[in-house]
C-alpha cells in the first residue's frame, strides 16, 4: 500500500485527524468527545500513516521500539488517573471530585472552561492510545 | 460543585485504589521480576487489610461513598455493607492464595508479562462490582472483571485454550448486551439507575409512574444474564469447556471470584432492590414468585446434572467442573426459597453465604491441587493416577478435606452449610409440603451425588497402588503449603464456625435489609 497515491494522501488527511482529536480532547468534559474518542481517532491516524509509510520508518523516526512506547504510554495513562483521580483525597474531598476555571475568551477558540478533569482524561487517552496501538502491532505482525 | 465540610472517610474506596495502583506498578516493573513479585504481594497484603479492617467497620451499618461529591441518586455511590464485604474478603483471601501459588508454578516469563498486573485488574473489577450502588456501574464493572478473565483464560495460548476462550468470550459477549438491554430497560421504566433509588422508587410504582410488567419482563433478562454468568442448567455449558481449559490457578479465581460477583448481583438486585417493589403483584404474580419459582427448577437441575455428570468423569478439572455446576445449585436453591417464603429469608441468606464461601475456599485448593498434579505427572486423567496418598500426603490431605466439605461432612466448614440447607424448609410459615418435601428430596439425592463423585475421586486417584506414572514423578513441596493454608482455613472456620457466624448473621441481614439500604444512601447527607 506504500503508493505515492496513499502517501499523498496519508499526509493530507493524517494532520486533519490529529486536529480534530485535539478539539473533540479539549471540549470533552462538558461537550461531546472526550480522552476515550479523541485516542480512537489518534491511533486511527497513526494506523493510516503506518500503511502508507510502513513501521518501520515510524519507528525510526520515534527512535524507540514500538511496545516499549506503547507500554510506557499505558502505564503512564494509568498512574495519571489515579494521580489526578486521588488528588482531592489529599484536600479531603472525595475521590475523582473536579475543580473548574474559566479561562478569558481566547481568539478562534472563544470562551473555554478547563477543568481537573481534562488531566484524568489525558490519563484515559494514553492508556486508550497505549492498548490500541498494542493490540495493533500484535494482529499487524 | 460546592464541597461539603464535614469530614470524608475515604476507607469505601481504598481497596479500590489499593487493587489498581497495584495492577499499574506491577505492569511498570518489567525489567525485575522480583520487584514485581514483591509489589504484588505488598499491594495483596494491603489490599486484604484494609477489606478486614472495612469488613469490622461495616458490622455497625453500611458505609456509602460518593464519588466527586456528586449527591446520591444523580452521582455514583459506594456501598460497603457487610454482605459485600464478606464475599470481597473470601475473594481477596482466594486471589492471595492463587499468587502465591503462582509465584512458584507460572513460568518465570510469563510471569514478568503481565499476569500479576492481570491478577490485580481482576481484584479491581471485582471490587467495584461488589460495593457499587449503581446498576450501570454495576455492568461496567462486571466488564472489568470479565475482559482481565478473558486474558488470564488464554493466558498459554495453546489451541484448546483458544477455543475455550472463544466460548467464553462469546458467551459472555451475548450475555452482556442481554445485561445492557435490561439495565436500558430498567432505566427507561423507572426512571433511576442508582439501586438504592430504584428500590425507593419501586416501592411507589403509581407515583414515578412505574409499568410494573416491564420492571418484571427485565428483571427476567437479568436474572437469565446471571444464571448464565453462575453457570446454572441449562446456561451451564461453558463451564467444564472454559475450566478445563484454564490454568488451574485460573480455575481457581474463576470458580472462586468471578462466579461469585454474579451471584452478589443476583442476591443485591433480587433481595435488596426488589423486594420493595414486591407489595403491588400483578395479579397472582410478583417478580420475587417468578423469580423464586425459576431459580428452584434451575438449581434442582443443576445439582442433579452436576452431581451425575461429575460421577463419570475421569479428568479431575472436568470433574471438578461439574462439581461446581452442582455447588453453584446448592448455593442458589435456599434463594429460591428466600424469595418464595419471606419469612425465612434471612435463614436462607445464612445458608447460602456459608455455601458461597465454603466453595470459594475449597474449589480454589482443589483446582490448585490438580495443577500440581498436572505440572508434575503431565496428566489430570484419574486412569492415570493411583496412590497419590502415599506419594505426596500433603497433598492428599488437602483434597480430602475440601472435597469432604464441598459434601458437607461434620466438622469441616460446609456441614454447617448443609445444616442451615436441612432445617430451611421445616421453617416456612404456613408449612409449604410441596415445596419442603422436594427441596429436602433434592438436597438428599445432591448429597449423595456429591458424596459419590467425592468417594470416586478419592479411591481412583488418591488410594491403591501407586501408579508407574505417579511413582516416577515429584510434587514440589512448596507449591503444597498453600493448600494447607486453605484445608485449614476450612477446618478452622468449621471447628471455630461461632466466632464467624456473626459476620454471616450481620451479613444476612444486610443483604435484606432495603430500608436500610435506601435509608444509608439516599438519606446519608
Amino acid at each position: 500500500m506504500t503508493t505515492l497515491i496513499t502517501q499523498t494522501a496519508a499526509r493530507i488527511v493524517a494532520p486533519l485527524i490529529f486536529v480534530t482529536a485535539a478539539i473533540l480532547f479539549i471540549q470533552g468534559h462538558n461537550s461531546i468527545g472526550g480522552g476515550f474518542i479523541s485516542a480512537v481517532l489518534i491511533v486511527s491516524a497513526i494506523a493510516l500513516l503506518y500503511i502508507a509509510y510502513g513501521t518501520s520508518d515510524l519507528t525510526r523516526l520515534l527512535n524507540i521500539s514500538p511496545s516499549t512506547l506503547n507500554r510506557r504510554l499505558l502505564v503512564s495513562g494509568l498512574l495519571l488517573i489515579i494521580i489526578t483521580g486521588s488528588v482531592p483525597i489529599l484536600l479531603n474531598m472525595p475521590f475523582l471530585t473536579q475543580a473548574f476555571l474559566i479561562l478569558p475568551p481566547l481568539p478562534f477558540l472563544g470562551e473555554l472552561k478547563i477543568s481537573g478533569a481534562i488531566l484524568f482524561d489525558l490519563g484515559v487517552l494514553f492508556t486508550v492510545t497505549g492498548s490500541l496501538l498494542s493490540i495493533l502491532s500484535g494482529v499487524s505482525r | 460543585m460546592s464541597t461539603s465540610a464535614s469530614i470524608v472517610s475515604h476507607s469505601p474506596v481504598l481497596p479500590l485504589l489499593i487493587a489498581l495502583l497495584t495492577a499499574s506498578l506491577t505492569l511498570l516493573s518489567r525489567r525485575s521480576l522480583k520487584l514485581t513479585i514483591s509489589l504484588s504481594l505488598l499491594g495483596t497484603c494491603a489490599y486484604v487489610a484494609s477489606i478486614i479492617s472495612l469488613l469490622f467497620s461495616v458490622q455497625s451499618g453500611p458505609l456509602v461513598y460518593q464519588f466527586s461529591a456528586w449527591p446520591a441518586p444523580y452521582g455514583i455511590s459506594f456501598v460497603a455493607d457487610s454482605f459485600a464485604l464478606l464475599l470481597l474478603c473470601i475473594a481477596a483471601i482466594v486471589t492471595a492464595g492463587v499468587l502465591v501459588y503462582s509465584i512458584t508454578t507460572v513460568d518465570e516469563s510469563k510471569q514478568k508479562f503481565s499476569y500479576h498486573s492481570l491478577l490485580h485488574f481482576m481484584l479491581f473489577g471485582a471490587t467495584g462490582a461488589l460495593l457499587t450502588g449503581d446498576l450501570f456501574n454495576l455492568f461496567v464493572w462486571f466488564e472489568v472483571t470479565l475482559m482481565t478473565s478473558y486474558v488470564l483464560v488464554t493466558f498459554y495460548s495453546t489451541s484448546k485454550q483458544t477455543k475455550a476462550g472463544m466460548t467464553y468470550v462469546i458467551l459472555n459477549l451475548i450475555g452482556g448486551a442481554f445485561m445492557l438491554i435490561s439495565i436500558g430497560g430498567i432505566y427507561a421504566t423507572t426512571g433511576t439507575l442508582n439501586l438504592a433509588d430504584l428500590s425507593h422508587r419501586l416501592s411507589q410504582p403509581d407515583l414515578y409512574n412505574i409499568s410494573m410488567p416491564s420492571v418484571m419482563l427485565f428483571s427476567m433478562i437479568l436474572f437469565v444474564v446471571f444464571a448464565l454468568k453462575s453457570g446454572l442448567v441449562p446456561l451451564h455449558f461453558w463451564v467444564p469447556i472454559v475450566y478445563q481449559a484454564a490454568p488451574s490457578p485460573i480455575s481457581a479465581l474463576l470458580s472462586g471470584v468471578v462466579k461469585k460477583v454474579g451471584l452478589y448481583a443476583m442476591i443485591r438486585i433480587f433481595f435488596t432492590v426488589f423486594p420493595s417493589g414486591d407489595s403491588t403483584p400483578l395479579g397472582e404474580l410478583s417478580i420475587l414468585t417468578i423469580f423464586g419459582i425459576s431459580l428452584f427448577i434451575l438449581s434442582a437441575a443443576s445439582i442433579i446434572f452436576g452431581g451425575i455428570s461429575a460421577l463419570s468423569q475421569d479428568n479431575i478439572d472436568n470433574l471438578l467442573a461439574y462439581s461446581s455446576i452442582s455447588q453453584m445449585g446448592f448455593i442458589m436453591l435456599p434463594l429460591s426459597l428466600a424469595a418464595l417464603f419471606p419469612s425465612i429469608r434471612q435463614m436462607a441468606l445464612i445458608a447460602t453465604i456459608i455455601l458461597t464461601l465454603n466453595h470459594s475456599l475449597a474449589k480454589a485448593s482443589l483446582f490448585l491441587a490438580s495443577g500440581c498434579i498436572k505440572n508434575a505427572i503431565g496428566s489430570a486423567n484419574l486412569s492415570d493416577l493411583g496412590g497419590l496418598s502415599r506419594h505426596s500426603p500433603i497433598l492428599s490431605i488437602s483434597v480430602f478435606v475440601s472435597i469432604f466439605s464441598l459434601v458437607g461432612i461434620p466438622p469441616i466448614f460446609g456441614f454447617f452449610g448443609k445444616l442451615h440447607l436441612l432445617i430451611l424448609p421445616l421453617n416456612t410459615e404456613p408449612i409449604q409440603t410441596m415445596y419442603s418435601s422436594l427441596f429436602i428430596l433434592i438436597l438428599l439425592v445432591g448429597t449423595v451425588l456429591s458424596f459419590l463423585y467425592a468417594i470416586h475421586l478419592w479411591n481412583t486417584g488418591f488410594w491403591g497402588e501407586i501408579s508407574s506414572t505417579v511413582s516416577d514423578s515429584t510434587i514440589p513441596v512448596q507449591n503444597q503449603y498453600i493448600l494447607l493454608f486453605f484445608t485449614l482455613m476450612l477446618i478452622s472456620l468449621g471447628v471455630g464456625f461461632e466466632s464467624i457466624s456473626p459476620l454471616i448473621e450481620s451479613a444476612s441481614r444486610s443483604a435484606i435489609d432495603s430500608s436500610g439500604y435506601i435509608e444509608a444512601v439516599l438519606y446519608h447527607r
